[in-house]
């Protein structure tokens, strides 16, 4: 041994304590955790409300009975159904296309290098860190026939006499719905467009430019074919969000007027929920269950061919070789070539302007984009903020204007400190009760979701030629398209039965079904990121397996830890529709359910109130959004990208 | 087919400096070289004679005309890039027509000359197929046929063999030095690779930190360094660098060195510089192993011990210990020496390259 050798001394000592697990055993281990749970929140649920679409419970003797497809064939054919299914449509496309080109027209905007594009980025992401009920009390006010600052605006311009009532039309009402829906769902088509360009090489841009194509050509002939995946993904995403949108439909129309905004989701909810017709809303909502599976068939279809034909064949690297070295001794075709390559000339444009006007105008219409884009996004927020100080009697003024007269805390007191000098209403003295709800039933998600998600998610990365692990992470990546609504049934009879309605655990159990298959797919999707050889270093460091997963793969996958932690916390704290039905009382009221009660019961000394809860309501997502994009867009490509 | 200068060429970014004040010429026909370690510049420079990026101040000039602010396409050139940047949608086909599509040429005329290149580069095979379907040597390929098919006046190639295997890249080095000397068209080739820049080129110039260092014919480069910078960077393995302290008198110069001496001729110093030289100067004394040979015949001698031997096959190197520094000299693969022995060693002493150490330029 050389004396380099010696001084490096040897450190062989303890053992790795930890019995071994049969190698291919582990990951089935770690995953039958997540699986079971899923089982347990998802599957077992969608087999109860089958069950359930097929009976009907008689109300006088509260008795199911069994029907068979009874429910089905009533509803199916019926004019009802086939309109409500119309206006879903109509619905998932305008929703689609109107934010495939925000989002598009915001991402090719923040792809570009200038400053202040970090701020933009961030900003941007504000309407969909708000909770949908949240958006939906802020547009529904901006809509409002009365008061609202859109008539405000109109009025103060000069535009309009006297105030509108907007919803009073069924049409404008479905398409303001369909507005905010866009408004909400803009930023993830533009982060996900965004990540899309992003990979695209620099250097495509450049080729095209030497080619001659101008920027309008390279966006048709480069970058739109190069988005077509990322497209496809996010107009599959934005389908299925637009089909299963009901928080909107529910603070802001109610499937009214008459029944001009009612779509295929909130038809199944008034079934079940107002009418008590368990049996046939479970039936509509089993629909709406099937239609969303054959997207996400379609989807999986489409986003991943068998990769059959998109290799080389083998061999062809020999033949090329040979190929090559044919090439070097045929020397003649040059010569031949030199006599029958044509020179192109090439095109000189002339250009409408001058080189110093064009780039005037482009810096102009620049700044004047992202001062669009700024107020697209952070208008409306802002607006919330600025009614969140106003006294709540100046915000029903008669003729509405746009101009404040006075600011106040009063609104924040009355919601934060109930007790304190000065009255608060009923509503809002349930305020900081739902916010402790909501935090604790978060912190348990996310706690749950993340310990569980990440062992799953290691199990899958490294499911390897498990048949079983395969098929299940199939089976899980069809869970995430299992509309909501469909488990609440079941959830709302189930938990009755045993006694947890109206507890914060209830809330914890239904929100894996939300978020488990997600946190998964994050996680497997940051493990699969990981060079395999970092784990067999460690193991041949003398680690066992697990002591190589707790050491070294769990400190580098941190980053996935986090997105996944940040997701779980997002969905819980804003979900509404789970809570809403789950909950009845103060005591496990989260905030979205609480904002909703101040509309459910509004009178005009609420509205203050009511908007000082939104906006404590959507600041901790907006902020967590804020300070972990880089997180979001990461776990937002993991999550559903990589397959 | 265009002479090519660059005039005091600069561009910067904010306040970081890419290139300093850079002045190029480039003669119809030839194939320079720009080459020096990542961040020198020289990618920005390519970036800017094609057009991609604008310059800070300065002039580039094709031929008798001012190009400097014309948009690429408008340049009449065509470049390669190092990943290639074909179009992942488009089959070969239409990635080499699109830049002729682009300049409305007409549709026969395309055909034509997309025939004539792909022949040429032994892709009529490959025309319907999508790059994901290719190789990477095809890829390359590819990309090179893009270029061609444009006829350009100017070949710009940005580092275009990097991505290849190293057996493969030998031979498209091989052939891209073919295809230019065959169509004649002006070609600037940007590596970091001094060995593809020595086989390439016509010229070369050699670039440090945005500023030029040294441009001239690649022997001429090799032989003839201007300063440390330029004699470290060519060559491989590097050239040895060792201390030595000069005592020049009429008819040569002593050059103390590692405890022992060695004795220079009269020329080993520039004639400018001879001036300047003072007994006991001190100097870094450079020679490449390749012109320090194992138990020559010469009468200009080290001795030192063996201590690492690396047969490469035609020769092999063996660094050699002399007072603690290590030197590495080449050997007759056939008769080494052993490891630990005492080798006296033959120095090529007009192969001598003699810096100022403050500087680091050549006396």
């Amino acid at each position: 041994m050389s004396r380099a050798a010696a001084a490096l001394g040897d450190p062989r000592g303890r053992r790795a304590a930890w019995h071994r697990v049969p190698a291919g055993w582990l990951p089935v281990l770690l995953a039958l955790p997540t699986l079971a749970v899923v089982f347990v929140v998802i599957g077992l649920p969608l087999i109860f409300s089958f069950g359930m679409s097929l009976h009907r419970l008689n109300v006088l003797t509260q008795r199911w009975v069994f029907v068979g497809l009874e429910n089905y064939t009533e509803i199916l054919p019926g004019d009802e159904f086939l309109s409500a299914f119309g206006r879903t449509a109509y619905f998932a496309v305008v929703t689609v296309l109107g934010g495939l080109v925000v989002g598009m027209g915001m991402a090719l905007v923040l792809n570009a290098r200038f400053a202040g594009r970090a701020i933009l980025r961030s900003v941007v992401l504000i309407p969909w860190a708000m909770s949908p009920v949240a958006v939906g009390i802020l547009w529904n006010w901006i809509f409002n026939g009365d008061y609202g600052p859109l008539n405000a605006l109109l009025l103060d311009l000069g535009i309009i006499r006297g105030p509108i009532h907007w919803f009073g039309s069924g049409w404008i009402a479905f398409n303001a719905v369909a507005l905010v829906q866009i408004w909400n769902q803009a930023p993830l088509t533009c982060l996900l467009l965004l990540a899309g360009l992003q990979s695209m090489p620099e250097n495509l841009h450049r080729a095209a430019r030497i080619d001659g194509a101008g920027a309008s050509q390279r966006f048709l002939s480069i970058t739109l074919p190069w988005l077509r995946p990322m497209m496809l993904l996010v107009m599959i995403l934005t389908t299925i969000n637009a089909i299963m949108a009901f928080d909107l439909f529910w603070v802001m129309t109610r499937g009214g007027p008459g029944s001009a905004t009612t779509v295929f989701s909130w038809m199944g909810y008034a079934y079940a929920f107002q009418f008590f017709q368990f049996g046939q809303g479970a039936a509509i909502l089993y629909v709406l269950t099937i239609v969303c599976l054959i997207l996400a068939a379609v989807y999986l279809l489409l986003l991943f061919p068998k990769a059959v034909g998109s290799r080389p064949q083998a061999g062809a690297e020999t033949r090329e070789r040979l190929a090559e070295t044919l090439l070097i001794r045929t020397g003649e075709h040059a010569a031949i070539a030199r006599g029958t390559l044509a020179a192109i000339p090439a095109r000189r444009y002339r250009a409408w302007l001058d080189v110093r006007t064009r780039r005037l105008l482009a810096r102009t219409a620049w700044v004047a984009v992202c001062a669009l884009i700024v107020l697209w996004s952070v208008g409306p927020f802002v607006w919330l903020v600025v009614m969140s100080f106003t006294p709540s009697v100046q915000l029903v003024r008669s003729p509405p204007s746009l101009v404040p007269h006075t600011m106040t805390l009063e609104n924040y007191r009355s919601v934060l400190f109930p007790s304190g000098i000065g009255a608060s209403s009923v509503q809002a003295k349930r305020v900081p009760y739902a916010i402790w709800n909501s935090v604790v039933v978060a912190f348990w998600v996310t706690v749950v979701n993340v310990g569980l998600g990440s062992l799953a998610g290691y199990a899958f990365a490294n499911a390897g030629r498990s048949r079983f692990l395969r098929g299940s992470l199939w089976a899980l990546m069809l869970t995430r398209m299992t509309p909501s609504l469909t488990l609440i049934l079941p959830f709302f009879i189930v938990f009755r039965f045993v006694d947890l309605i109206d507890t914060r655990t209830a809330l914890v159990i239904a929100y894996c079904s939300l978020i488990l298959p997600l946190s998964t797919w994050i996680m497997r999707g940051y493990f699969e990121g990981m060079p395999p050889t970092l784990e067999r270093a460690a193991m041949v460091d003398g680690c066992s397996r697990l002591g190589a997963i707790i050491r070294i793969v769990l400190p580098v996958a941190r980053p996935g830890l986090f997105a996944t932690a940040i997701f779980s916390f997002l969905v819980s704290w804003n979900e509404f529709i789970f809570a809403l039905i789950l909950t009845e009382t103060p005591k496990s009221q989260t905030i979205p359910v609480t904002i909703a009660g101040f509309l459910a019961q509004l009178r005009f000394y609420d509205y203050g109130p009511m908007f000082a809860a939104s906006v404590l309501a959507i600041l901790p997502p907006v902020l967590v959004t804020l300070c972990f994009q880089r997180y979001l867009v990461s776990g937002m490509l993991s999550g559903s990208l990589k397959g | 087919m265009t002479s090519v200068s660059l005039r005091r060429v600069s561009k910067s970014y904010g306040s970081v400096v890419a290139i300093k004040s850079l002045d190029i010429e480039v003669r119809d026909g030839q194939f320079l070289t720009l080459l020096g370690p990542s961040g020198c510049g020289k990618s920005t420079a390519l970036n800017c004679i094609a057009g991609l990026e604008r310059l800070t101040t300065g002039q580039i000039v094709f031929g008798d005309r001012d190009i400097t602010e014309l948009e690429p396409h408008e340049r009449d050139v065509a470049m390669v890039f190092q990943d290639y940047a074909l179009y992942p949608h488009m089959s070969v086909r239409q990635n080499m027509s699109f830049g002729l599509r682009q300049q409305h040429t007409p549709r026969a005329a395309i055909e034509r000359q997309v025939a004539t290149a792909a022949e040429f580069l032994g892709l009529t095979t490959l025309l319907e197929r999508r790059p994901a379907d290719l190789s990477g040597g095809q890829r390359q390929r590819v990309a090179v046929g893009r270029a061609v098919v444009r006829n350009p006046s100017v070949f710009l190639m940005d580092e275009p063999l990097s991505n290849l295997d190293a057996g493969l890249r030998i031979r498209t080095r091989t052939e891209i030095k073919r295809l230019q000397r065959e169509l004649g068209i002006t070609c600037i080739f940007v590596t970091h690779d001094q060995e593809e820049a020595m086989v390439l080129s016509d010229v070369i110039a050699v670039m440090r930190t945005g500023e030029l260092q040294q441009i001239g014919p690649p022997m001429a480069v090799f032989r003839d360094p201007v300063n440390l910078f330029v004699a470290s960077f060519i060559g491989s393995p590097a050239m040895n660098i060792v201390e030595a302290i000069l005592e020049p008198d009429a008819d040569g110069i002593t050059c103390r060195l590692l405890g022992q001496t060695v004795r220079l001729p009269q020329d080993a110093v520039r004639p400018e510089n001879h001036q300047r030289l003072s007994q006991g100067q001190k100097a870094l004394f450079g020679i490449r192993p390749t012109d320090v040979v194992v138990q020559g015949t010469t009468s200009e001698q080290l001795v030192g011990r063996a201590f690492l031997i690396e047969p490469v096959g035609p020769l092999a190197y063996v660094d050699v210990d002399i007072e603690g520094s290590a030197l590495r000299v080449t050997a007759d693969p056939d008769r080494l020496p052993a490891v630990g022995e005492q080798v006296t060693l033959t120095l090529a002493v007009g192969r001598v390259c003699l810096f100022d150490p403050q500087t680091e330029m050549r006396l």
